[in-house]
């Protein structure tokens, strides 16, 4: 009997209630299309001409004389696979490549680096990380021209993150040494910036965006007995 | 790795400045038990400029400070300039394995050192509750407080006259120094003359000629060489001109810790304090057994 009640219910259930089947369906699926349409627009930035446009001026002043002392080296960037090539052993990751945030990096040495292309995959990479920078690398390099923070709060960040030194570092157009200059290292008891040596302006004007460079250990200064490494 | 292994196989490099330089009973536990040890108290020696072979870096300094901040904030001046920071000593060294010890129980690690402590392998963790992020960054050990070892004696007159008068220490040397040295410090704390209250310095350039001129005037000048955490626990009270580690010993030792303010008529105690005679003194072995095992598991 209860057989028989079910099988004649049934369909008059479905009958009703498919409509309101289908509008919860349509609505989860409109939430789930937003979420995506957000986590899409997070992966893209509006300004991506932008971006692309900072990454190629500003690996024409790439400080290849600095990357040239580290081990490692994991490049960041839409165009960090053709920088990548450039080095031997380098590695790339580029955001229009992956499906969601960063993928883990397994580098944990003192003498790697990470070289951001821009400072946009900075800001991305810590919105998508939730470990320390400095437990990466031993260097960051960051292509910037302090739109996303000002020059303060950047250095404030990185000397938060365990970057005891942040300096800028200027590399002509005509090749060449980079310059470094306006050195800052973490002041003791609140990871300010604390300016070391405010260097003078670079030979060429710096009009194009430059690098800074953060260390988790300070630069060997001249006056101290300095081995080589 | 065997300990023994250890002691033939590695030299301690103990490392810190003045004051900041806690690891003294360390120092002498480990040569009492046949390990090599180069001890470095940068106040008073400059860092050797080579360490041969293998060796462990114990630092008690804090580990956020650069040499350059350090002696932008001290001058460059002798004994500043012989500051190299805990970073920069790995950097020249290269360590086998580096801990750290800290020297300050009230705040042994800064909010802002926390990301720093990265560049350690091992913590020797005093007493109370251990931030739980730090194990992200290095292996944490609770080792206890390094100055209470049951290392450090003081001489019977000493403990004799402390446990009866208690004994002052003096903090923000510094400040003290600028308002008037020991003038002013005679004059905004009475009691030490006129109750006979042993005074304590910390070991900080210039204390020196400080305490000459305290001694001078008639007041009681302990050797700022001797252990605080000894002076406090055989104190019936100790008294500061400051909060700080003091307070923070005093509180772990059960003692109770009165903060002098010259603007006060009546002296303000440091807050509660918990009887806590049975606290455990370091744990040397744990510190050693733990390098061990560190080193055993990078070979």
């Amino acid at each position: 009997m209860i057989n028989l009640l079910k099988k004649m219910l049934s369909p008059v259930l479905n009958w009703l209630l498919e409509p309101l089947v289908c509008r919860i369906d349509d609505r989860l699926r409109r939430h789930l299309d937003e979420k995506l349409a957000r986590v899409d627009s997070a992966l893209f930035p509006r300004l991506l001409p932008v971006v692309i446009k900072n990454e190629l001026i500003c690996l024409e002043f790439l400080p290849r004389d600095i990357l040239g002392y580290c081990g490692h080296l994991h490049f960041i960037g839409y165009y960090a696979a053709d920088v990548a090539l450039q080095f031997p052993g380098a590695t790339a990751f580029s955001p229009v490549d992956a499906e969601g945030a960063h993928p883990d990096i397994d580098i944990v040495d003192a003498n790697s680096a990470l070289v951001f292309l821009d400072e946009y995959h900075f800001q991305r990479f810590m919105e998508t990380r939730w470990s320390s920078l400095s437990t990466v690398a031993g260097t960051l390099l960051i292509a910037t021209r302090f739109e996303f923070l000002p020059e303060a709060d950047c250095r404030l960040v990185l000397h938060s993150l365990g970057f005891i030194e942040v300096a800028c570092a200027y590399r002509g157009t005509s090749g060449g040494k980079t310059e470094i200059t306006a050195v800052s290292h973490a002041e003791a008891t609140n990871c300010k910036p604390r300016y070391i040596k405010l260097g003078d302006s670079p030979s060429e004007a710096h009009t194009h965006g430059g690098w800074l460079v953060a260390r988790r250990c300070p630069r060997k200064t001249e006056r101290r007995v300095d081995h080589v490494d | 790795m065997s300990i023994d292994s250890l002691r033939s196989g590695y030299q301690f490099l103990l490392c810190g400045f003045g004051c900041e330089y806690s690891l003294t009973a360390l120092a002498r536990y480990l040569g009492n038990d046949g390990y090599k040890v180069i001890t470095v108290d940068m106040q008073e020696t400059p860092l050797p400029a080579v360490i041969d072979g293998p060796h462990i870096l114990v630092t008690s300094q804090h580990p956020a400070c650069s040499s350059q901040v350090f002696q932008a904030h001290w001058g460059e001046d002798f004994p500043f300039n012989q500051y190299v920071a805990p970073l920069e000593i790995m950097q020249r060294f290269r360590p086998a394995c580096s801990v750290f010890i800290p020297h300050d129980l009230e705040m042994p690690i800064r909010p802002e050192e926390l990301i720093y402590m990265n560049a350690f392998d091992l913590y020797g963790a005093p007493a109370g509750p251990v931030n739980p992020a730090l194990r992200h960054y290095c292996k944490v050990i609770e080792t206890g407080w390094i100055k209470h070892n049951g290392l450090d004696r003081l001489a019977p007159d000493v403990e004799a006259m402390v446990a009866e008068r208690g004994v002052i220490f003096i903090n923000q040397i510094v400040q003290l120094m600028r308002s008037g040295g020991a003038s002013y410090l005679l004059a905004s704390y009475p009691q030490i003359l006129a109750k006979g209250l042993p005074l304590k310095l910390p070991e900080w350039p210039g204390c020196d000629s400080l305490a000459a001129e305290l001694v001078a005037r008639g007041a009681h000048v302990l050797p700022a060489s001797l252990s605080s955490t000894a002076l406090i626990a055989s104190s019936r009270s100790v008294f500061v001109n400051s909060p700080g580690s003091v307070v923070a010993e005093a509180r772990y030792l059960g003692v109770q810790a009165v903060i002098l303010d010259p603007d006060m008529q009546n002296p303000s105690g440091a807050g509660e304090f918990a009887s806590n005679a049975a606290a455990p003194p370091f744990n040397f072995p744990l510190l050693l057994e733990s390098i061990d095992q560190l080193l055993g598991a990078h070979r």
